[in-house]
């Protein structure tokens, strides 16, 4: 149990929030700017 | 609870708004300017605006109801929401942005008209599209926001409608766009920060994260796991992973191509913003609305305890936030603050909705299906009348609205992506999509979205989303009519940046990077 959740439930819900954030991170530190 | 320094501080917050109206008054001079703050938006007012766009009366309300009936089965839709901030900002905003900028867009329908090269078709289709969508989507606004100042006031939901509507509609009248996104860094700003700052002390109210999660476990286990199983066992437990999939493409994408939200890309300032802005958007987004959640969670316990009592209505949960603050801070002080929290959040929506429609109307229905020799300032005022019927004609429908309020919200949103979503994708990145191709996607997908839609409400339940069938429609169609007919000039596909690509490859022999648009002599 972690904070009373389920362990599936709080790993599902943080990774899917990492994933999320490493690929919009990707995004940036790929962007290239164009003028 | 109406006392005088709840009155006072609401009625300071209007005054800042109108004051911000009249600010931007003195920056309009061209259409440009009223629709698109003169390209002009910076990093963090685009950035907000993009948030506060999307962040609606259904974040503090609805949100919070959502976490207290449902529990955590629900918690995707705090990541797919704000997720189409994001996917809007790089799936459309960048390639919009830039060519939008060279071709002189006002909203996306000039995309359309571009890219399809068809002037009158899907410029008209698209704006009466838009603006039914917009206007179904200002009467949800309305009502969550008589729903505060009524709880707030004890005032009837007449007054209170009037109070809010004709605020909002003045400083969106008088300042444009100037108007409307430096309000909403004002409102987002009191929106982010509010929330950050009462949401806990609710949660901590109610025994903090751990108590509250073990808590809803004990009222149905499910309610602690990622999803409710299929089929779907009561009315509260409808987030089945089938439901949760169409529900997400509906919200990042269906959200993603909002004819309020999309248009906002067009008014930033430089290219560069849309690097960071997708993240520093998402993760803000997130942590509001992870917060107005758990704060409904945590209501739900403290109601079970008995600490407080919602009210005995068809929409109690709507109250969930409300009440949870009225609990926790024993000074009317901070309900003043709190409500000023939530009209910001809804304000900050309906605000860029009547802009939305009024834009559509002066500029895509009237200057460019009617009367084309239209002056800038004819067009300007125009849009200025729009807005105000706008702001009129969605008030007679909120004063009686509909019982199922909740439902044309989700119905608006369904009819935006299965309108708008495959035209535009397609329009972006296949170069094979064609002029007959996009129409028929869009009218089909129009009319499945209505057949499905009333299918849904009436007939028998569907397993997934009613707008997911129609999307798939709308995508077969404009796959099918596309490769039957002629394609578009490879010049208007280039000039369009059209090509499975976001950002351009630098590789051409010749030196020229490929997908940018040739400048206009």
């Amino acid at each position: 149990m972690i904070l009373g959740l389920p362990d599936t439930t709080a790993y599902i819900v943080c990774g899917a929030f990492l994933v999320m954030v490493l690929v919009l991170l990707l995004w940036g530190l790929r962007f290239r700017e164009v003028s | 609870m109406s006392d005088i320094l709840t009155i006072g501080i609401v009625a300071i917050y209007f005054l800042i708004l109108i004051g911000i109206g009249a600010w931007g008054s003195r920056k309009i001079k061209t259409t440009e300017d009223y629709i698109l703050a003169g390209r002009s938006l910076g990093f963090w007012v685009f950035t907000i605006l993009m948030v506060a766009s999307i962040c609606s009366g259904m974040t503090l309300v609805g949100v919070s109801g959502l976490g207290y009936s449902t529990g955590w089965p629900t918690i995707w839709e705090q990541f797919f929401v704000p997720l189409s901030a994001a996917f809007c900002i790089i799936l459309f905003g960048v390639k919009l942005h830039h060519v939008g900028k060279q071709a002189g867009y006002m909203t996306v329908q000039d995309y359309f008209v571009h890219r399809f090269e068809s002037p009158r078709a899907i410029r008209g289709l698209s704006a009466v599209a838009g603006v039914v969508v917009s206007l179904i989507y200002l009467v949800g606004q309305y009502t969550a926001i008589s729903i505060v100042l009524m709880w707030l006031f004890k005032i009837p939901h007449l007054q209170a409608l009037l109070v809010a509507v004709i605020i909002i509609t003045l400083y969106t009248v008088i300042g444009g766009l100037f108007a409307v996104s430096w309000t909403t860094l004002v409102q987002g700003g009191i929106l982010i920060i509010g929330v950050m700052l009462t949401a806990p002390v609710v949660i901590l109210k109610a025994g903090g994260l751990t108590h509250i999660n073990e808590v809803l476990a004990g009222v149905d286990p499910n309610m602690v796991q990622p999803w409710y199983p299929s089929p779907v066992y009561a009315g509260y437990a409808f987030a089945t992973p089938e439901f949760l999939f169409s529900f997400a493409i509906m919200l990042m994408i269906g959200l993603a191509v909002a004819p309020h939200v999309i248009n906002n890309v067009l008014a930033a300032k430089e290219d560069r913003y849309f690097r960071w802005s997708p993240l520093i958007a998402f993760v803000v987004y997130v942590v509001v609305m992870f917060l107005v959640k758990f704060a409904g969670f945590a209501v739900r316990v403290l109601e079970l305890e008995g600490a407080l009592a919602l009210p005995e209505a068809v929409n109690a949960q709507d109250f969930a936030f409300m009440y949870g603050i009225e609990h926790a801070f024993a000074a009317v002080f901070i309900w003043g603050v709190f409500a000023v929290i939530v009209l910001a959040a809804v304000m900050s929506t309906t605000d860029r909705l009547l802009l939305t429609i009024g834009t559509m109307f002066s500029w895509d229905i009237y200057h460019n299906l009617f009367k084309p020799t239209a002056s800038d300032r004819e067009v300007l005022l125009i849009s200025k009348i729009a807005v105000v019927v706008a702001a009129v004609g969605s008030l007679w429908l909120a004063i009686n609205p509909p019982a199922m309020l909740a439902w044309l919200i989700w119905l608006g949103i369904g009819v935006m992506l299965a309108t708008f979503a495959v035209p535009l994708l397609g329009g972006l990145y296949w170069r094979r999509a064609t002029t007959a191709g996009a129409i028929a996607s869009m009218a089909m997908g129009l009319l499945s979205a209505g057949v499905f839609g009333y299918w849904d409400q009436y007939v028998a339940k569907l397993p997934v989303h009613f707008s997911f069938p129609a999307l798939i429609i709308s995508l077969v169609v404009l796959i099918v009519v596309s490769l039957l007919t002629p394609r578009n000039s490879d010049r208007v596909l280039d000039d369009t940046m059209t090509g499975p690509y976001i950002q351009p490859r630098e590789t051409s022999k010749l030196g020229v990077r490929e997908g940018i648009p040739r400048k206009r002599a």
